[in-house]
C-alpha cells in the first residue's frame, strides 16, 4: 500500500485542530471549505517529540535542512557493501 | 574528467571532499582544557580520482594527514593529501593510473615502475621527525609546519627492506623504535626485515626472518624482552597478482600464527606459535613475565575485510567479522607451538585499539577501543538510519576491574579511532583525555571530542567544530610539545 493511502498523525491532527475549530465557530460548511480544499492552514507535527509547524499549508513531513541526513543513501547499503565503502566507520 | 558518480554511495557523508582545508581558531562547544598543548594529527585516505576497479579496497585511496593542534586555549585545524608518486602521477594526467590495491600488474603501464604508495595509514613521529605511513613503501616524510610532504626515508640508508610497517613501537623506557617491513624484498616475497632505530633515528640492529607464508603482518607488540608478530589468514602470492586480482584473498584454512623473537636476537631466534582461524590486525600491548609472553589485542573472529575475498569463493560473513578483547599467553618454557586464548570482555569492539603510550612494553590496567553500542539511538529523521551499524561509543577496557565505562557521541554520530592523552608526564595511568573524530550525519561535518578518560560516562567536555567533514581516518597520534613543538604554524596566531 502506498503511503499516501494511509491516514498518518498528521492528518489525524489536522482533523482533531478542524473539529475544535468547527466547534468553536458553530459552523460546518463554510469553514470546511475554506480549510480543506486549499489546504492554506499550517499544519502541525512532531519531530523528536517537538512540534513542527509547516507554514505552507501543504501538509509536507519534517525534513531536516539541505545537506543533512548524511548518512541515508549509506543506510540503504547492506552491511558488506557499507564495510566496502568504509571499513572503520 | 573527475565524475565519482558511478558510485551512489559516494553521494553521502562519505562523498569525496578533494580540497586541502586550513581552519585558524576553530569553533568549540564546551571548554578546552588548559592543560591541552600539542598536536593530534590524523591519517587516512580520500579517493582523488575514483577508483580504476570500483570493487578496490578503500585502503587504496590517497592519504589525507591533517592536524589539529592545541596551543594558548586554540585549536588550529590543517589538512593536506600527501603528495606521493602516485597523487602526483594521477593529478598530471587528470584520471586514476593505479588498478588494484596493491598490485602493480593492474595498473597503467605508464606507473608500473613508480612508488605506488597511497601512504594512508598512521602519522608517526620519531627523532622529531613526522611520517605518514603505509605498509607497502617507504615512511614519507612530513613537514610538520605546513604538513607538505617532504618524500620517502630511509634512515641514512640503513633501512634496507622495501617497506615499512605502519605500526612500529616506540618503547617509553629507552625512546628506541622498533620497525619492520613485511614483504621485505618485493610483493609476495617471504621476508621479513626487522630494526631497532635509536632515539636519534639511527639504525642500530636488524634482524632477518622469513614467514611460514607471506600474509598481511599489520601490526606487531612489543615488551622490554621480545618483538610479537601476529598474522593469519590473509594470502598471496605472484600467481594471485599476475591473474589481476587485489593483493589479499582469505583462506581460512590457513593457520593464524605469531612469532616471538628475542629485541636483540637474530632472525633464526624466532619462535613460531600457531592458532585457529583469526583475523590479527591490531595489538593493544604485551609484557614478558618470567617465561610467560601476555598479549592483549582486539583480533577479529575471520575476516574483517568484504574486499579482500574469500579464496574458496564463499560470500564474506558479517557474523564472523567481530573483535573482542583476548589476552593470548605464550610459555616459552613449553615444547607446545600453540598459546591459550581468553575472551575477556563480553562486548563486540572494533580493533582500531589504544592504551596510555607511557605504558608500552609494560603492565597496564587500561584499553581503549570504540565500538557499535545497539542500545544507543540513532536520529533515523535528522542522520539516515545507521542504527546499530556504526562506532557510536568509546569503552575504557579496565584489565584489573573487568569494567567497561563507556562513552556516548550523539545519536547522529560515528567514532573515528580514539587517542589517550596522559594529563601530564608523571600523571596516572588513565588520567587524561580520550579524544577522536565524530562525523555528525545530521549536520555533514566532523567534530573532534574530547572527554575526561576519568569521566566517559559524564560526555565530552569539549568539542572543536568543523563546518565540513574531516575524511575519513584510519589512525591518529597525539603528539607533544617536547616531540615536535606545536605545528602546524598558524597565520595570524603564530608569531
Amino acid at each position: 500500500m502506498s503511503k499516501e493511502g494511509l491516514i498518518g498523525r498528521r492528518q489525524v491532527l489536522l482533523g482533531a485542530s478542524l473539529g475544535a475549530l468547527l466547534t468553536a465557530t458553530g459552523g460546518v460548511g463554510p469553514v470546511q471549505a475554506r480549510v480543506l480544499p486549499a489546504r492554506t492552514a499550517s499544519v502541525l507535527s512532531f519531530h523528536r517529540d517537538e512540534p513542527w509547524l509547516d507554514k505552507s499549508g501543504l501538509g509536507r513531513p519534517f525534513h531536516a535542512p539541505g545537506g543533512a541526513r548524511g548518512g541515508a543513501v549509506l543506510a540503504d547499503l547492506s552491511d558488506e557493501a557499507l564495510r566496502r565503502l568504509n571499513c572503520f566507520l | 574528467m573527475v565524475d565519482f558518480t558511478a558510485d551512489p554511495a559516494r553521494r553521502g557523508f562519505f562523498s569525496p571532499q578533494r580540497h586541502d582545508a586550513e581552519l585558524l581558531d576553530c569553533e568549540v562547544l564546551g571548554k578546552l582544557p588548559p592543560d591541552l598543548e600539542g598536536t593530534f594529527v590524523r591519517l587516512g585516505g580520500e579517493w582523488y580520482y575514483p577508483p580504476s576497479r570500483p570493487d578496490d579496497a578503500p585502503l587504496h585511496s590517497d592519504g589525507y594527514i591533517s592536524a589539529f593542534r592545541f596551543k594558548d586555549g586554540r585549536v588550529s585545524f590543517k589538512g593536506r593529501y600527501v603528495r606521493t608518486a602516485r597523487f602526483k602521477a594521477n593529478l598530471k594526467a587528470g584520471r586514476q593510473l593505479f588498478g588494484y590495491y596493491r598490485n602493480r600488474f593492474t595498473d597503467d603501464p605508464s606507473v608500473r615502475d613508480l612508488d605506488g604508495t597511497v601512504s594512508n595509514t598512521t602519522p608517526f613521529v620519531h627523532a622529531g621527525k613526522l611520517f605518514a605511513l603505509k605498509e607497502d613503501s617507504l615512511p614519507h616524510e612530513i613537514d610538520p609546519a605546513t604538513l607538505d610532504t617532504i618524500g620517502p626515508w630511509d634512515f641514512h640508508g640503513k633501512y634496507k627492506s622495501l617497506t615499512f610497517s605502519a605500526h612500529p613501537k616506540v618503547d617509553p623506557l629507552t625512546g628506541d623504535m622498533i620497525a619492520y617491513g613485511n614483504e621485505a624484498t618485493g610483493p609476495a616475497s617471504k621476508d621479513v626485515f626487522v630494526y631497532t632505530i635509536d632515539k636519534a633515528g639511527h639504525v642500530k640492529h636488524e634482524a632477518r626472518f622469513e614467514v611460514p607464508y607471506v600474509s598481511v603482518m599489520h601490526d606487531i607488540a612489543l615488551t622490554q624482552k621480545h618483538i610479537i608478530f601476529p598474522f593469519a589468514g590473509y594470502v598471496t602470492s605472484m600467481e594471485r597478482l599476475q591473474a589481476g586480482k587485489v593483493h589479499w584473498g582469505w583462506d581460512r584454512t590457513k593457520p593464524s600464527y605469531i612469532g616471538i623473537l628475542p629485541r636483540d636476537g637474530s632472525g633464526k631466534e624466532i619462535r613460531w606459535f600457531k592458532g585457529p582461524e583469526r583475523c590479527m590486525m591490531h595489538t593493544f600491548n604485551a609484557q614478558t613475565i618470567g617465561s610467560k609472553v601476555i598479549l592483549y589485542a582486539p583480533f577479529y573472529d575471520s575476516n574483517f575485510f568484504p574486499f579482500f575475498p574469500n579464496v574458496d569463493g564463499a560470500p564474506w560473513d558479517p557474523t564472523k567479522a567481530k573483535a573482542y578483547v583476548r589476552r593470548l599467553t605464550f610459555d616459552l618454557n613449553s615444547k607446545k607451538d600453540s598459546w591459550e586464548e581468553e575472551v575477556l570482555f563480553p562486548t563486540q569492539i572494533g580493533d582500531l585499539g589504544r592504551i596510555d603510550p607511557r605504558y608500552l612494553t609494560q603492565a597496564n590496567r587500561y584499553c581503549y577501543t570504540g565500538f557499535a553500542d545497539p542500545t544507543r539511538p540513532f536520529d533515523e529523521a535528522r542522520g539516515g538510519n545507521l542504527r546499530g551499524r556504526v562506532t557510536n561509543s568509546y569503552g575504557r577496557f579496565d584489565l584489573t576491574a573487568n569494567k567497561v565505562d563507556r562513552y556516548f557521541a550523539g545519536d547522529t554520530h560515528s567514532l573515528q579511532e580514539c587517542c589517550f592523552i596522559p594529563r601530564s608526564a608523571n600523571a596516572p595511568e588513565g588520567d587524561g583525555y580520550l579524544i577522536g573524530v565524530a562525523s555528525n550525519y545530521a549536520e555533514m561535518r566532523s567534530e573532534l571530542i574530547i572527554a575526561d578518560a576519568q569521566r566517559l560516562e559524564e560526555g565530552d567536555i569539549a568539542r572543536v567544530i568543523l563546518p565540513f567533514r574531516a575524511g575519513p581516518q584510519v589512525h591518529g597520534v597525539w603528539v607533544r610539545p617536547d616531540e615536535i613543538p606545536a605545528f602546524p604554524r598558524a597565520e595570524g596566531i603564530d608569531a
